[in-house]
């Protein structure tokens, strides 16, 4: 590889890690566009009068808009070459995630929260490409970006840290009474009521122990590892509870593979 | 001695650490759930909308609790009848247990025409619970008017 090519290469790492968690955000919100045309015309058929939500965040309108103009600012953050578009459209992209973490027919969608966080490091991350040295700032935005998954993660964990998930109950209840998923279905034709119980139980701690070592431990380790582990973590837990979750969880896997790019290591010539 | 000039002031990453103080504080707050009485209540209340300010509600959201504690809820067609025979749909939920009216098209399953429900939703955490019943009930003016209150 010529030393053009190389530097080039260099110099472009934390902009093609900025590009990738666009695009991996706008992703995970496209995952369920389905599900979210059909809800919105469900809200615009039958609105809720809930006092609690002031009424601009009950409006269908300003959902939609949110949604829309959230996918396409990610879109224009991903492709402008422009330093000063690319930081107005992580701004109006984490104003739309702000909206539909709070609105009242988003507000249960963890697909925002997470959204949310991506997009509070791609507005940092952008406002910093013109002025560091790529090196550093790859480092840096690798850093953040697995301490958000770390502290995400953690979240997912604590709230888990009770007797009822410990015993299996409550994941038995949402997931292995009736879920209709390969994983679930698999498990109630191979196993008994009973036996179902009790994998029940062991799939449960499963979860509590990874989300709990992931939220305590991603952040300690070196760029590369985290990154690959981050990404199989996420990953494993869609796969084998819910392909719905990938919504919530691409746009981290975008995050996380900024790690990649610290590690990256481009071959000179001697 | 010279004052810092302009160029130097924008090198400093003052986002790298306000985005760092931000995640150590969401950490805290945590990990001091499982022992502190007061998050614990702040966040069963922002599961059921108990929160005494919207904004305050709002500030909390960013703060991931996916598949965080135990929901169930209860639906019911008619705020006349209380039997638990009468009970429409019951269930464990992943985290805000209103869900069910409130987000997705769950609300054309259970709101049509002129018929409301009722629904009750309990959210429980290492001893800590709160109970919520709410009622939706047509509006002339179209939709529903949808009212909770706490229930001991």
């Amino acid at each position: 590889m010529s030393n053009d090519m190389t530097s080039v290469i260099q110099s472009s790492r934390p902009l093609l890690a900025f590009r990738v968690v666009q695009w991996a955000t706008l992703a995970a919100l496209a995952w369920k566009i389905g599900g979210f045309v059909a809800m919105v015309n469900c809200y615009v058929a039958i609105p809720l009068n809930q006092d609690f939500f002031p009424w601009v965040f009950r409006s269908s309108y300003v959902l939609t808009f949110a949604y829309l103009i959230g996918c396409i600012s990610l879109a224009c953050a991903a492709l402008t070459q422009s330093a000063r578009r690319r930081i107005i459209a992580t701004i109006v992209s984490l104003a739309c995630m702000s909206i539909l973490c709070i609105h009242q027919g988003s507000h249960n969608d963890m697909t925002f929260a997470t959204a949310w966080w991506t997009s509070l490091w791609s507005v940092w991350l952008a406002t910093r490409l013109p002025i560091d040295a790529p090196e550093s700032l790859i480092r840096r935005a690798a850093f953040v970006s697995r301490c958000i998954i770390s502290m995400i993660l953690l979240g997912g964990a604590v709230g888990k840290w009770t007797s009822e998930y410990w015993s299996g109950q409550v994941l038995y209840e949402i997931y292995f009474e009736q879920r209709d998923f390969w994983f679930f279905n698999l498990l109630r034709s191979r196993f008994s009521l009973e036996g179902l119980r009790t994998v029940a139980t062991w799939y449960s701690r499963n979860v509590i122990i990874v989300e709990t070592l992931g939220g305590l431990g991603i952040w300690l380790l070196p760029p590369w590892w985290a990154a690959a582990v981050s990404i199989g973590v996420l990953a494993s837990i869609a796969t084998f509870s819910n392909f719905n979750l990938y919504s919530v969880l691409l746009s981290l896997m975008g995050l996380a593979a900024a790690g990649f790019f610290v590690a990256l290591r481009v071959r000179t010539p001697d | 001695m010279t004052p810092p000039s302009f160029a130097n002031i924008k090198r400093i990453d003052f986002g790298f650490y306000a985005i760092l103080g931000l995640i150590i504080v969401t950490a805290l707050w945590l990990l001091a759930m499982p022992w502190n009485r007061d998050i614990q209540r702040s966040t069963l209340n922002r599961f059921q909308f108990q929160t005494r300010s919207y904004w305050a509600w709002a500030a909390q959201q960013p703060i991931p609790s996916m598949y965080n504690f135990h929901n169930r809820f209860e639906v019911r067609r008619t705020q006349s009848v209380t039997d638990r025979d009468a009970v429409w749909e019951r269930g464990t939920i992943n985290h805000f247990p209103l869900r069910m009216i409130t987000f997705g098209d769950n609300r054309g399953y259970f709101l049509k025409g002129e018929d409301g429900c009722v629904i009750d939703a309990w959210s429980s955490y290492r001893g800590e619970q709160l109970h919520t019943h709410w009622t939706a009930t047509a509006n002339p003016a179209g939709g529903f008017d949808f009212v909770g209150e706490v229930r001991p």
